[in-house]
């Protein structure tokens, strides 16, 4: 009781100090899990999304990319001498029509805003990459719409998608996993989104009636094509759109990506921000304890034992994160509140949910307590020790 | 007060390993006896080793070499725990910066000792503090702060913590050195009140000969070693 009621003494001494090194651990503690994070993946967060990543790469697929000249990275410049010249074969829209038949080597996947409502997203499985979908998509259906879980009410109903009524047929789980390595912003929010997966060009054309080309030659995949058949296909791009078509195996793709996280910058600035951060938590932990020396001394003078001085050190060093610490459990435990709005039978739907709490998020937020408490108890018997060592030190040869 | 007590030191030695990792031996095998209410000043110049030997005497720091006995017990070499209780029944402390709690009042100030003395019941405290500081001639600045306090009256809080657990050895490192003239003879004078009324032992660490020649002894120390005692 005496150690504790020393220890509110010495935090509410300190009160000031404490709210701002609480707001600063605050937020050095909310953005260590992303430096950190950042280390090993900047965008591929989750195990799910990794193995999907894996998946990704295991697939023999080719990435075809209209780019703009202008946007052409020099590597892929450098290395368009060795491609093939003017080539006078088939059209876009006759590769296209081939391709994206049942059995053709063609896929696309695009995601697009609603034009009216910025909370809504149109996600498209066109041609092989259909088969790539999170759901089984019957093989004789030009058109297969889903919905995730939030709208289950739109099964069996039409949905006007780029002004065709089109049927509602099933339901994406809210659990499935979508992850593209191009658009890997929608893993994480897919919420509300409408799937559409469209197996051949011809019902591809219906939906687009003003023609899918822009649509589908921003982001092209190649399934198993030789390279005759690329080239082609290069050799039309270039030819109709006025675009570079920069080629890429998803192996490369991807690979290229995993440099990018890994780049050896961003590590030492990864690594150099968060010792930085630590590095001041510490500091500022050792500046309190620090604080109270000469106190601790004149305690122990009067018959304070070393036990309790350190005590008080370490209980002093965790009440000084406490507030920090709170703040942890309380975004682990109680998540935020979002809203989702959905068109519902043409009628605007806007719900509040809370965020489920996370197993995860509770577990990493105890590991983090505990590396806290480790961090704190390690300042204290560093401060102790020095202390100790100075006190028998002092007043030499008085 | 607790009964009198004597304190007899044998061959006490104390070395520092300086920043150029030379040897100090600031305390060289003294023999010293300091009898039960008696009131002792140990003087000599800067570097001497008298607050080194002081602070031993005090069990604040631990000789290398030679004893320490009260009453003929051995007090020196005891495990941690049993030292701080016997420091804290025995021995009060008068610093020259006073070592009071600036944060906290002069009453939470007197009654430090106390909280680590299981001897004395929490309901104690108020009635010994009081009575400390009624002694001292504070008692009308227990709610005050210490820097609100003149140099004198700190010195005198510092002397009722001294006294407050019955202490019966009070051990003053230059507890003059900060003072004027008249707070010296005020504070002086306490200490020898407490020495010569209430039969403490009292040991001075002192620069002032003006103070040293009012004690019962004055014992010289030079290079670590005691060159003479003189009444």
């Amino acid at each position: 009781m005496k150690l504790i009621r020393q220890v509110v003494n010495d935090l509410r001494r300190e009160l000031i100090w404490l709210a701002v090194y609480s707001v600063l651990a605050s937020m050095v503690l909310s953005a260590l899990p992303g430096i950190l994070g950042g280390l090993t993946s900047a965008s591929v967060k989750e195990m799910q999304e990794t193995e999907e990543y894996m998946r990704m790469a295991d697939i023999s697929m080719i990435l075809v990319k209209g780019l703009k000249l202008s946007s052409v990275p020099d590597s892929a410049r450098a290395g368009s001498g060795d491609r093939p010249g003017p080539y006078t074969g088939r059209s876009l829209k006759e590769i296209f029509r081939e391709g994206f038949s049942r059995g053709g080597s063609l896929g696309c996947w695009a995601a697009e805003r609603d034009p009216y409502s910025s909370e809504t997203k149109y996600v498209y499985f066109v041609g092989r990459y259909v088969d790539l979908a999170p759901v089984d998509v019957p093989e004789d259906c030009d058109y297969y719409i889903c919905v995730t879980e939030e709208n289950a009410g739109l099964v069996g109903k039409t949905v006007s998608v780029e002004g065709a009524e089109l049927l509602v047929s099933g339901v994406i789980p809210n659990d499935a996993m979508i992850y593209h390595p191009v658009h890997p912003e929608l893993s994480a929010n897919h919420s509300g989104a409408l799937f559409v997966f469209i197996r051949d060009y011809e019902s591809l054309r219906r939906v687009f009636w003003y023609g899918p080309t822009n649509f589908v030659n921003n982001c092209l995949l190649s399934f198993g094509a030789d390279e005759e058949e690329l080239a082609e296909l290069v050799a039309a791009i270039e030819r109709e759109t006025g675009k570079f078509a920069f080629v890429q195996t998803m192996e490369e793709y991807l690979g290229a990506q995993t440099n990018r996280m890994r780049n050896y910058t961003g590590m030492i600035f990864s690594i150099g921000a968060a010792a930085a951060l630590i590095a001041a938590m510490a500091m500022n932990v050792s500046r309190a304890i620090r604080r109270w020396e000469p106190e601790y001394s004149i305690h122990r003078l009067f018959g304070a034992p070393r036990p309790f001085i350190f005590a008080r050190m370490a209980l002093f060093g965790l009440g000084y994160n406490l507030p920090a610490i709170l703040y942890l459990w309380y975004t682990a435990l109680f998540p935020a509140a979002y809203s989702v709005t959905y068109y519902a039978d043409g009628t605007e739907v806007t719900e509040k949910a809370r965020g489920t709490i996370s197993l995860a998020g509770v577990g990493r937020t105890a590991l983090a307590t505990g590396l806290i408490t480790v961090f704190v108890l390690a300042i204290s018997l560093y401060e102790f020790c020095r202390s100790n060592a100075g006190s028998a030190e002092g007043r030499r040869g008085e | 007060m607790n009964d009198l007590k004597s304190l007899c030191v044998k061959g006490l030695s104390k070395s520092y390993r300086s920043p150029g990792d030379s040897v100090v031996r600031a305390v060289r095998n003294v023999e010293l006896t300091i009898r039960a209410g008696e009131i002792v000043a140990i003087v000599g110049p800067s570097g001497s080793g008298k607050s080194t030997l002081l602070n031993m005497l005090g069990l604040i720091i631990t000789p290398d070499s030679g004893s320490i006995e009260m009453d003929g017990e051995r007090i020196d070499g005891m495990p941690d725990g049993k030292s701080c209780r016997f420091r804290s029944a025995n021995f009060g402390y008068v610093m020259q910066d006073f070592a009071l709690l600036d944060g906290e009042s002069v009453y939470c100030n007197i009654r430090l000792p106390m909280l680590y003395n299981k001897s004395i019941r929490p309901s104690e405290y108020k009635s010994r503090v009081r009575e400390a500081a009624e002694r001292l001639g504070i008692a009308d600045k227990l709610r005050r702060r210490p820097a609100q306090l003149s140099g004198g009256e700190r010195q005198r809080a510092a002397i009722a913590r001294a006294i407050v657990c019955g202490q019966p050895m009070i051990l003053a490192d230059e507890p003059t050195g900060s003072l004027d003239a008249q707070n010296r003879d005020i504070v002086m004078n306490l200490l020898l009140d407490l020495c010569r009324n209430d039969g403490r032992t009292v040991v001075i660490v002192t620069h002032d000969m003006s103070v040293a020649e009012r004690c019962d002894r004055i014992i010289r120390m030079k290079d670590g070693v005691i060159q003479r005692a003189e009444k």
